[in-house]
């Protein structure tokens, strides 16, 4: 019977096999990084923080000499996987990858009086990688040549105009709001249930108006099936230059970026921060990255974790503000 | 109609490349390997295989990648035949009666009407795309949420007649499905819905943990310990082709499945999952013996796999004629050529002809290699059913563990599998149909969230379904639809569900 | 006690339980419907359902011929997918499906014993090099990273 010598054999082989798995991942102690590290991104495949993380993690990869994989965990607007994140361990191998957004769900889940799913101090940051101001689309149909037009328009029939957004607190919510509210308009939001949607719901003519991510809006602007009136940026942008300013137009307290950042929890040590920081500094000089973000057409704007901050601070801020004018919607 | 042969001889010269052929059948052996595995989808293989097509040409990392996209749609039913646990959502209709024909001995029959329907309809599609796609995706665009409930009120009244069994135990499944879909964020308001605290609830109960846990691991608990000794088939060759009796039966489903599911696909949103659904229901209410239903009748794997192919390259008609994606897998698609330095818009056809055509051509040849390489698979995954049961099922199950797991690296969407194999293995022993219930998840977000942007539209005017033409025809259709099946009260014949009962009564 | 009198049962008490848990979502109107409305709306439709059920219930199958000959099984192999969704990310994918297989082969199935330990160390370390290392799906590891 051979099975009488062949199960102790295999009993040892077996042991041995797993034994030595967890010798090798044991004595692998420093420096890091020692094995794959993996960058949550709380958004589906194909959004903007998805199509920014996939290069600089390729980039990474060769800075680290180490496998950086993504992992889309999506879920509640990205708050699935933000929280994720806040709680995952602290060594340098669970990173983040996430949009403005992050600001805007503390502030959102307090004035739901939920439990807060994560606190802003919960996340280090490591590096802003993108950072495009949202843009006022229109239809071509539409009789608005100029934000003057607009929100003359607006004011004579409140809340007749339409305008669509990626969901209830999203980015180009919170965007719209913020302009309607130093405007003193008022406008009827349509949320749907995305970037894309919301897009369609103005190509499709069912809305008249949305604030949205250029890139995605510079296609249809050219084709002249829509039309953009003015920017959220504190500067004009590259992409747009005949296209104002908010700020220039006057509504000086109006600036909305859709930016993606580079996170880890916040206990994360010191000296692994800063190896992040140096790879990620090189890694967005790759010419492979530059090559993919000229391509999608979102120009990098990287800013190292100090200035990061400082940007990330102010930015909050303003959400935070805009969040608590708009209250609870229904 | 010249420049349309000429633009065709282009994508073919494209196409025909060696490193583009050989992308192409990456792509749909990719797809079929992700297709198979229960709860990984096109998604996660697009989004899987997206970094390394950075260094790519455009047209060939578009190749690659829809041929990853239409090949899943091909290897979905094979996993829901074969042990009915579907593949992806797209291949829930296809478990029941594929199912009940591998019981029977007919698995390879089955899967093979699966391929050959999937290949028709996939290549018909693409003749759609060619000729219609520009008028056709401005049509979609004008579809707006007033016309969208409309259209789902239409698919709930033909559902009806999706399944036998009584009226009441139906619709109160489809009821229970309405209100699991509803647990999580409300995106009108932004409050949680039944989630307890638990974000990962946040966005609801996914559609793939629903129904890999109420069809395949329902499957595996109701006949994992049960006395009856599975019969390990030893299939001949000639049990793995289709009778002539079958090839027949499977023309009318197959062609009608396609023009459904290409209509319904070029729809924005996730409603091609419905067209399967609204297959079944066709093919079973116009058939002649609508009792051979649910116990493995052809038209009821013709219909539905033809229309998830047809849906899934309808899909794309807006993508490619406008720039507008119709659902996630398309967005990735979009980010995929945006990567790519490619943007998709109203101009995308006139201003990058070498793309677009060398995309259908490519289409027409994956299609086509997809058929190759799936007929002679049968053979292969046929033997797989002589594997003692006993043995096979903790394989299986590891493998749902892991394919929904994957989907989102959520531990929570495994035990809402658990929670749901649980689920359908009670209802199945107190005689409920689950198809429904899935239905019900995946029809609850789109339909309450459409109705209410609707009002939010009209500014709180019901008038608003009623005065835009498309929805009015779809409202109008629907209520011929219901007086239609309330006929028989009113002149006292019998209701061809009567008939139904009748005849099972007697088999 | 027929099955249908007892599966209509259970779905009054789904409808009632849906209704007295959505008391914190605001109603809105017919021309606002809230967040509350339709989970009302349908709560209120299952309600009805189940009791039409429960009353015509009378001539369905009798709960006692129902037959639970597998349930033993069952319940050992939704033990496992519970011991899956509950244990797996603590210690890890190889682990736990090891764990688990060799329970599902080795005891439920008594397959000999060489050949339940092939399989499960073939399948458990099989796939998790297929999905971890090959195709870049990150499976969970224990807190001893294996």
């Amino acid at each position: 019977m051979k099975s009488k010598r062949v199960f102790p054999a295999v009993i040892t082989v077996a042991c041995m096999a797993i034994l030595g798995l967890m010798a090798g991942q044991a004595i692998a102690a420093d420096p890091y990084p020692t094995r794959p590290i993996q960058v949550i991104v709380p958004f589906p495949p194909g959004g903007v923080a998805d199509l920014v993380a996939r290069p600089m993690a390729a980039a990474l990869e060769k800075e680290l000499k180490q496998p950086v994989v993504i992992v889309n965990k999506t879920g509640a607007g990205g708050a699935v996987g933000m929280q994720a994140e806040a709680v995952s361990k602290p060594d340098g191998y669970t990173l983040m990858v996430a949009l403005s957004s992050i600001s805007v769900m503390p502030e959102v889940d307090a004035l739901f009086g939920r439990p807060q799913v994560y606190k802003l101090r919960d996340f280090a940051p490591i590096a802003l990688l993108s950072s495009d101001p949202t843009v006022l689309v229109v239809s071509s149909k539409s009789p608005w040549k100029t934000v003057a037009d607009f929100v003359a328009d607006a004011k004579k029939r409140p809340g007749e105009i339409k305008y669509s957004s990626s969901g209830v607190y999203g980015t180009m919510h919170v965007a719209m709001e913020m302009f309607a509210h130093s405007a003193g308009i008022k406008l009827r939001h349509i949320p749907t249930g995305g970037g894309g949607p919301a897009l369609n719901a103005l190509l499709g003519g069912h809305v008249d108006a949305l604030s949205g991510g250029p890139n995605v809006s510079i296609p249809h602007i050219r084709a002249g099936t829509v039309r953009v009136l003015a920017s959220w940026g504190a500067t004009r942008l590259p992409a747009l230059p005949e296209v104002p300013t908010l700020k220039e137009l006057g509504y000086n307290d109006v600036e909305f970026y859709i930016w993606s950042g580079f996170f880890a929890p916040a206990a994360t040590p010191e000296p692994i921060i800063k190896v992040l920081r140096e790879a990620t500094a090189k890694a967005v000089q790759a010419p492979d990255f530059k090559s993919a973000m000229q391509k999608m057409e979102t120009p990098i704007a990287y800013k190292d974790a100090p200035e990061f901050r400082k940007f990330w601070d102010a930015d909050a801020d303003r959400l935070v503000k805009a969040v608590r004018n708009i209250g609870k919607v229904e | 109609m010249e420049a349309t042969v000429a633009n065709l001889v282009l994508g073919f010269s494209t196409v025909f490349t060696p490193t583009n052929m050989l992308y192409s059948l990456m792509g749909c052996l990719i797809g079929t390997m992700v297709g198979v595995l229960p709860g990984v989808g096109p998604l996660a293989g697009i989004s899987m295989l997206l970094p390394t097509t950075f260094g790519m040409d455009a047209t060939s990392a578009i190749i690659l990648l829809a041929g990853i996209y239409y090949g899943a749609m091909y290897g979905g039913s094979t996993t829901s035949i074969l042990m009915r646990i579907p593949g992806e959502a797209a291949s829930v209709m296809t478990c029941i009666d594929g199912y009940a024909m591998a019981r029977k001995g007919r698995a390879g029959p089955a899967l093979a009407i699966a391929a050959i329907g999937s290949y028709v309809a996939g290549t018909l599609s693409i003749v759609g795309l060619m000729f219609l796609a520009p008028p056709l995706a401005r049509f979609a665009l004008s579809f707006g949420p007033p016309e969208y409930v409309c259209l789902l009120v239409c698919g709930l009244v033909v559902l009806s007649y999706m399944t036998g069994g009584s009226i009441v135990k139906n619709l109160s499944m489809i009821c229970l499905g309405l209100m699991a879909g509803m647990i999580g964020i409300d995106q009108m308001s932004g409050y949680f819905r039944f989630s307890y605290g638990v974000t990962a609830l946040g966005d609801g109960i996914g559609v793939v943990p629903v129904a890999v846990g109420l069809f395949g691991i329902s499957e595996i608990l109701a006949t994992a310990g049960s006395p009856d000794i599975r019969e390990v088939l030893k299939p001949r060759f000639r049990d793995l082709l289709p009778s002539k009796q079958e090839f027949k039966d499977s023309i009318g489903p197959i062609g009608r499945g396609t023009v459904l599911g290409f209509l319904i696909g070029i729809i924005p949103g996730s409603a091609h999952i419905i067209s399967t659904f609204v297959s079944y229901a066709l093919e079973r209410r116009i058939s002649k013996h609508p009792e051979r239903f649910g116990q493995g009748a052809i038209e009821g794997v013709a219909g539905p796999e033809s229309a998830n192919n047809a849906a899934s390259e309808g899909a794309l008609v807006p993508l490619l004629a406008l720039g507008v994606p119709t659902g996630p897998v398309p967005a990735v698609l979009l980010a995929a050529l945006m990567v790519h330095g490619i943007t998709p818009g109203p101009l995308f056809i006139k201003e990058q002809p070498e793309v677009f055509w060398g995309l259908i051509a490519s289409m027409y040849v994956g299609n086509f290699m997809l058929l190759l390489l799936n007929l002679p698979l049968v053979g292969i995954f046929i033997n797989l059913l002589r594997v003692p049961y006993r043995i096979l099922y903790p394989t299986i199950l590891l493998f749902c563990v892991v394919g929904v797991y994957a989907v989102n690296s959520s531990m929570v969407d495994v035990g809402i599998m658990t929670v749901m194999g649980v689920l359908g293995y009670l209802l199945r022993k107190m005689d409920f149909e689950i198809a429904p219930l899935v239905l019900g998840v995946i029809l609850a977000p789109i339909i309450e969230f459409s109705f209410r942007q609707a009002l939010a539209m009209s500014g709180g005017e019901y008038a608003i379904f009623v005065e835009r033409p498309i929805s009015a025809a779809f409202l109008a259709l629907a209520l011929f639809m219901i007086l239609l099946g309330l006929k028989p009260l009113l002149f006292k014949s019998k209701d061809w569900r009567e008939r139904l009962t009748e005849a099972e009564k007697q088999v | 006690m027929t099955i249908d009198r007892v599966s209509g049962a259970f779905l009054v008490l789904v409808g009632l339980f849906v209704v007295w848990e959505r008391r914190v979502l605001p109603l809105g109107s017919a021309s606002r419907p809230g967040p509350g409305y339709f989970p009302l709306l349908l709560a209120v439709l299952l309600i009805v359902l189940g009791v039409i059920l429960i009353a015509r219930g009378k001539n369905a199958k009798k709960l006692r011929s129902v037959s639970w000959t597998e349930a033993p099984h069952a319940v050992a192999i939704l033990g496992c997918c519970v011991f899956v969704s509950l244990l797996m990310e603590t210690i890890g994918y190889r682990l736990t499906l090891l764990l688990i297989l060799g329970f599902l082969f080795g005891v439920m199935e008594r397959i000999k014993p060489w050949l339940t330990l092939v399989l499960s160390f073939g399948f458990s370390l099989g796939t998790f090099w297929l999905f971890d290392s090959m195709l870049r799906v990150p499976l969970p590891r224990g807190w001893w990273n294996f």
